[in-house]
């Protein structure tokens, strides 16, 4: 029922906020900005700078609303917005480079296990400690959803370095996870 | 302890997290929209600005090119043309009335070469109706030494048939002037169909501003003739009898 009214609420929103209405705006604003903060958060690691993307991700939703068709969730919408924005922050602090080098193992569909679950913010920290092309890939295919000919789009590389740069981000990450529950067992 | 999939442990965790922004986030935010709403409301307005200049420019060249208007402004000219004709004929008339007053202070030694002259200025402006009414007023102000008898003279000349009666009067008027007086010279006798052309003329000129009917081009027709005509009558209706009547009194004279 919470859910219902509130899609229903969305939609007045979205109309009032097409029309410029400010307070439709902000209600908006609250409801999605604390998701939207911790999408950019996940690309860039300094949080007033993804912060700032957030803003102009919201700019760019409250000035093409017109563009959104209703079609799909709004919140899919938008967080496709805040994802292009922070992959554009990515591209002007020219931290996206790839090795396209990489070899690519037969081992990509590897699964990897943890014994056990870590919190946001420790997983966020291993994300963190990722090199940027890894991150990127791993963060748009692993959480996103994003299919790496769409990942190649967007980043503007090769279907194949998507596929070398995310089977080393999960090496990576393997390594990361098994370095912390070996620390965590000694303790 | 199960094994937890990598991935799937990664995306629960990270879709549940919310980052609240900073406090200030929202007035940053309000500010960025308010410039960028200024500046689709300017940019609104260039190109309202544009559209409304581009159809200005349409409707002007339709109004300019289409073959309809040409007509339009075809009919606009000839107005002032009438209007410009009918200024000028005013201006006219007054001229030439002021040339009769001139000539009429002259008077009598004017020749009629002269007369010819005038006549075709005065002519052309006459106006056919209601001469009969006034040119009695006028006949007996201005012939009022003159005794009016009623000799018959031919209008079958005169193919004006709107002035017929006014000329007849001064036909009349002249005659009986010329039968009457038996000192008359050859002068006397131009000086007194002079006077009565120009009365003529007055009278027409009078009535024509109570028409609206374009006397131009109808009585250039007439004029010749009536310089003509009047003439004819007048020494028609003097017949023959007047170079013996002129003769004698320049004989006696002498």
């Amino acid at each position: 029922m919470k859910l219902i009214s509130l899609h229903k609420n969305y939609t007045k929103l979205i109309a009032k906020a097409k029309k410029g209405n400010r307070k439709a705006q902000h209600e908006l604003f609250q409801t999605f900005s604390p998701k939207m903060l911790s999408i950019c958060r996940q690309y860039l690691k300094n949080t007033d700078i993804a912060e700032e993307v957030m803003l102009s991700g919201f700019l760019k939703v409250f000035t093409n609303l017109d563009s959104y068709k209703s079609q799909g969730s709004f919140e899919g919408w938008i967080r496709r917005i805040m994802v292009n924005e922070s992959i554009s922050q990515l591209r002007r602090e020219k931290k996206l480079q790839f090795n396209d080098a990489a070899e690519i193992e037969n081992s990509i569909e590897h699964v990897a296990y943890i014994e056990t679950e870590l919190e946001a913010n420790e997983i966020q920290k291993l994300i963190d400690s990722l090199p940027e092309g890894y991150k990127t890939v791993f963060v748009l295919y692993a959480l996103e959803g994003y299919k790496h000919s769409e990942i190649a789009e967007l980043l503007q590389i090769s279907e194949s370095t998507s596929k070398s740069q995310l089977f080393k981000a999960r090496k990576l990450l393997q390594s990361k996870i098994k370095q912390n529950n070996s620390s965590y067992g000694t303790h | 302890m199960a094994p937890i999939k990598l991935e799937e442990n990664i995306r629960e965790k990270l879709q549940e997290r919310e980052l609240q922004p900073s406090s200030d986030a929202w007035s940053k935010l309000e500010s960025q929209l308010e410039t960028e709403d200024e500046g689709s409301k300017s940019k609104n307005k260039l190109w309202f600005a544009i559209a409304a200049s581009i159809a200005t420019l349409l409707i002007v060249g339709a109004l300019v090119f289409s073959p309809s208007n040409q007509k339009t402004s075809d009919v606009v000219v000839e107005d002032t043309n009438t209007k410009e004709q009918q200024y000028n004929d005013e201006v006219f008339k007054e001229n030439t009335i002021v040339q009769e007053n001139n000539v009429a202070e002259k008077g009598i030694e004017k020749e009629e070469s002269n007369n010819e002259v005038l006549k075709p200025n005065d002519i052309p402006r006459k106006s056919p109706k209601s001469i009969s009414e006034e040119k009695k007023v006028t006949t007996q102000q201005a012939v009022a030494s003159t005794e009016t008898k009623a000799i018959e003279t031919s209008t079958e000349n005169i193919k004006t048939k709107e002035t017929p009666s006014f000329i007849d009067t001064k036909v009349t008027e002249v005659v009986a002037q010329v039968k009457n007086s038996e000192t008359i010279t050859a002068e006397e006798v131009d000086v007194l169909l002079l006077k009565a052309q120009r009365e003529i003329q007055a009278e027409r000129i009078l009535n024509e501003s109570k028409t609206k009917i374009d006397a131009t081009a109808l009585l250039q027709d007439v004029e010749g003739e009536l310089e003509r005509s009047f003439r004819d009558k007048v020494f028609e209706a003097l017949g023959e009898n007047f170079n013996s009547i002129r003769t004698a009194v320049i004989e006696r004279n002498n």
